[in-house]
């Protein structure tokens, strides 16, 4: 038998012998098309929390504090804008935000980096010379003064997996929960965790404080009272269902918005439930309680619905709830007589904090899911959807102003408004409750800083969309 | 099923592939679980469970066809030897090997069609679950877009991810799940396994049996443990349905653990049937073998008995 012979007959053994065991070939086919499958719809996505907390401004105004990636939280320089021109010929901070010559252009063969742009000497040589007679040419615009965790040996063994809540700053702390279940505090100036305080859950929403006690939700289902010097417990309250949204203080009483459907009103110092106050929808609770006024309450949440409750009683006080066409997870912006709220259908809503009645004709429709707070701006209401479409609204009429700015990162955090001069303490600094994003409004150049999944920072102008950095979006230089 | 087919390329077509499939398979489906998990009282992992042995019962005439299709291979082992051997013009083996599929009821699309749902649903339901049980709250917020505007089943979110020691939306750490996803893999596969006189089969076979559930293991320790779970339920249904075809010799040790070898390479109850169809076979020229003897009784296919439909002889195979 000739070697081509051989080969024709094993090839037909094969060929036979395969039909015979079609079962197998089909289990084989399965299982590759199945891991294609699998692969193509995203495998390594699953589970995997990005978290999608919005940033906030330290009480001098001259560090941001924004998550830069998955379960990494930074402190940024506030002035995202470069020294220009003659600026970068001297070694001076001539823009005055605690950082030399960040975003000069690069001189000689090198540019400096990493550590060599925290200092203010000329650090950069090449071939044991001096590069350049420049301090801290070629750095980034945007200065990074710590991340936590660090990388380092210690840091890479926290796995925050995320963080969704706004960090909150008090004296020179800053504390934040992660989706890890922990509560942390960190010591403002070096990014150094002072404390860490473990709940039995993931913790998805922000915290809040008061007379040095930090309240914190999880979603094991309690409210804690944690000492905010310590990290001890102080008391606890079991609600018997997740929490998703953070805690609002309002005076003497802590309100917490339950996925059972009930809006919890305890005694900021015991935790016991307040006498008189009643509140129960059939569906969880999402939306963060806000205040309005100083006399009306909004919760929202599954059900499709808007609440205007008596903050004592919980009374409803509106004839009926307002009515969107789906989930209300969004923050409602309060300005004035109105709230303007968002649902993960994508419309925004003008509503009457009155009666509850519509304030525009129709909604806005935005492209996707609205999960981010409106923010007012300049006059302008600002929305960002969960595609990164950004717009501006006329807050009278709901009419676009401009938009949509295509930002092309996925985006559920709360818009941020930064001045571009800010020396004053932020609201959004102080101790709870957080205000709503519409209170940081001002007169003068301000800048929207949006925090996208995966940690790209976008900066834009409220007034007409445009971007305000060289880049509309980027990531944080580490 | 062709109307059922064409219907579903035209609604691919014309919504696009991705907004129909997640119309008519991922968003039905979110729903479905949903409400299982309203019926069994808020326990996700039994309505995961509670769904499987649903829908595997609604497509039990397509496994009961494979397993009989699988049967009838093995009973027809002898045969296909035969005509291996007889035939050794490569055209005419595979003209009489198609008659013997055909006697002996062998449908290769049949034994398609469930491994077909399997994979659709699996997909679909590895889909869901990220949605469903939220992994993240990103994925409350895609769930968001898919549930019915029903307040029954919007009252129901958050699903409880918690199920006996697992977290149905996130993958199980301790290699529990993964562990019971392979074995009741293998144990599935061996049981449905045609067997082999080729040794180079029998090697091809053996890795078969082993890569599959290697390959379930390793997956299953990367997606949610309520595809595991998925997995598990519906290997224990299939071993029920061999358990019913095949009887209780197919789930014996011997079975599971030994390579599968053709009746041939062991002496057997149709050993003596081989010898004088050996003995036969010899008598006659090879390339010049009829397809079909005028009487029909003397080719292999005309000694098989088809699978589908003889109950008496699924008993006795089962006793």
């Amino acid at each position: 038998m000739t070697g081509r012979e051989t080969t024709n007959r094993r090839r037909k053994i094969i060929q036979l012998n395969g039909r015979r065991s079609l079962g197998h070939v089909h289990w084989a086919a399965f299982a590759f098309i199945l891991a294609f499958a699998l692969l193509a719809t995203g495998c390594g996505r699953i589970a995997s929390p990005q978290g999608w907390a919005g940033p906030t401004l330290s009480g001098d105004g001259k560090t941001v504090y924004a998550t830069i990636e998955r379960g990494k939280i930074a402190a940024l320089d506030a002035n995202m804008a470069p020294e220009t021109g003659a600026q970068c010929d001297d070694a001076k901070d001539n823009d005055g935000d605690g950082a030399v010559n960040e975003g000069c252009p690069k001189a000689g063969q090198k540019s400096e980096e990493g550590a060599q742009c925290m200092n203010d000497t000329n650090d950069d040589q090449n071939n044991g010379a001096p590069d350049d007679n420049l301090v801290n040419d070629g750095c980034p615009a945007t200065i990074v003064r710590w991340i936590f965790p660090p990388d380092t040996d210690e840091g890479n063994k926290l796995k925050l997996d995320g963080i969704y809540g706004v960090p909150i700053r008090v004296g020179d702390v800053v504390y934040f929960g992660a989706y890890d279940g922990n509560v942390y505090a960190l010591d403002a100036a070096a990014g150094t965790p002072l404390w860490r305080f473990e709940t039995d859950d993931a913790i998805v929403s922000s915290l809040a404080s008061k007379d040095g006690t930090l309240f914190a939700t999880s979603t094991d289902g309690r409210l804690y009272a944690i000492d905010a010097t310590t990290g001890s417990e102080r008391g606890r309250f079991e609600t018997n269902s997740s929490i998703w949204a953070p805690p609002v203080v309002v005076g003497n009483v802590v309100y917490v918005a339950a996925m059972d459907g009930k809006l919890y009103a305890l005694d900021a110092g015991t935790l016991a439930p307040v006498s008189g106050f009643s509140f129960k929808t059939d569906a969880g609770l999402l939306m963060d309680p806000t205040l309005a006024n100083n006399d009306t309450l909004l919760v929202g949440g599954i059900d499709h619905k808007l609440y205007a409750l008596e903050p004592k009683t919980g009374k409803q006080l509106w004839p009926k709830p307002f009515e969107g066409g789906n989930w209300f997870w969004a923050k409602p912006l309060v300005k004035g007589d109105a709230t303007y709220v968002a649902d993960l259908d994508g419309n925004v809503y003008g509503v009457n904090l009155k009666d509850g009645t519509p304030r525009w004709n129709k909604p806005f429709q935005t492209g996707d899911s609205v999960r981010a707070a409106p923010l007012f701006a300049d006059g302008t209401l600002v929305v960002v959807d969960r595609s990164g479409n950004a717009y501006g609204l006329k807050p009278e009429d709901g009419s676009r102003q401009w938009g949509p700015t295509l930002l092309g990162k996925t985006v559920l955090s709360d818009p941020f408004l930064l001045q571009a001069t800010s020396a004053s303490p932020s609201p959004a600094a102080s101790e709870s409750p957080a205000p709503s994003p519409g209170a940081t409004g001002g007169a003068g150049a301000a800048e929207v800083l949006i925090v996208a999944q995966g940690g790209d920072i976008c900066r834009l102008d409220p007034v007409d969309g445009s971007p305000t950095g060289a880049a509309l979006c980027a990531k944080v230089p580490l | 099923m062709f109307g059922i087919i064409g219907l579903v390329v035209i609604l691919f077509v014309v919504l696009g592939p991705g907004r129909a499939w997640d119309t008519f398979f991922i968003t039905p489906l979110i729903n479905a679980l949903v409400f299982l998990d309203i019926l069994v009282f808020g326990q996700f992992g039994l309505a995961i469970i509670l769904f499987t042995l649903l829908l595997r019962l609604a497509t039990i005439p397509f496994t009961i066809r494979q397993l009989e299709s699988t049967r009838a291979m093995q009973a027809a082992q002898p045969q296909i030897q035969e005509v291996q051997k007889k035939y050794k013009d490569p055209k005419r083996r595979q003209e009489e090997m198609m008659k013997l599929y055909k006697e002996v009821g062998f449908n290769p699309l049949g034994c398609a069609m469930p491994l077909v749902i399997q994979m659709g649903v699996f997909i679909a339901l590895y889909r869901a679950l990220r949605f469903v049980v939220g992994g993240s709250p990103e994925s409350l917020v895609g769930l968001s877009q898919h549930l019915y505007n029903i307040p029954m089943l919007q009252n129901a979110i958050p699903l409880d991810q918690h199920f006996l020691w697992l977290t149905l939306g996130k993958p199980d750490v301790t290699y529990v799940l993964p562990l019971i996803v392979g074995v009741s893999t293998y144990v599935q596969q061996k049981m449905s396994m045609t067997p082999n006189a080729n040794p180079q089969m029998q090697q091809q076979q053996q890795m078969m049996a082993w890569m599959m559930p290697m390959m379930l293991f390793f997956l299953t320790l990367n997606l949610p443990s309520g595809v595991g779970v998925y997995w598990v339920t519906s290997n224990v249904f299939q071993l029920f349905a061999g358990y019913y075809v095949y009887g209780r010799r197919a789930l014996s040790w011997r079975q599971l653990l030994m390579p599968s070898a053709a009746p041939a390479a062991s002496p057997g109850p149709n050993a003596k049937k081989r010898e004088q169809a050996k003995i036969t076979q010899s008598k006659q020229p090879e390339e010049s073998a009829p397809a079909t003897a005028p009487d029909g009784a003397d080719t292999p296919a005309a000694r098989v008995r088809p699978a589908h439909g003889k109950r008496r002889g699924k008993r006795k195979n089962r006793r």
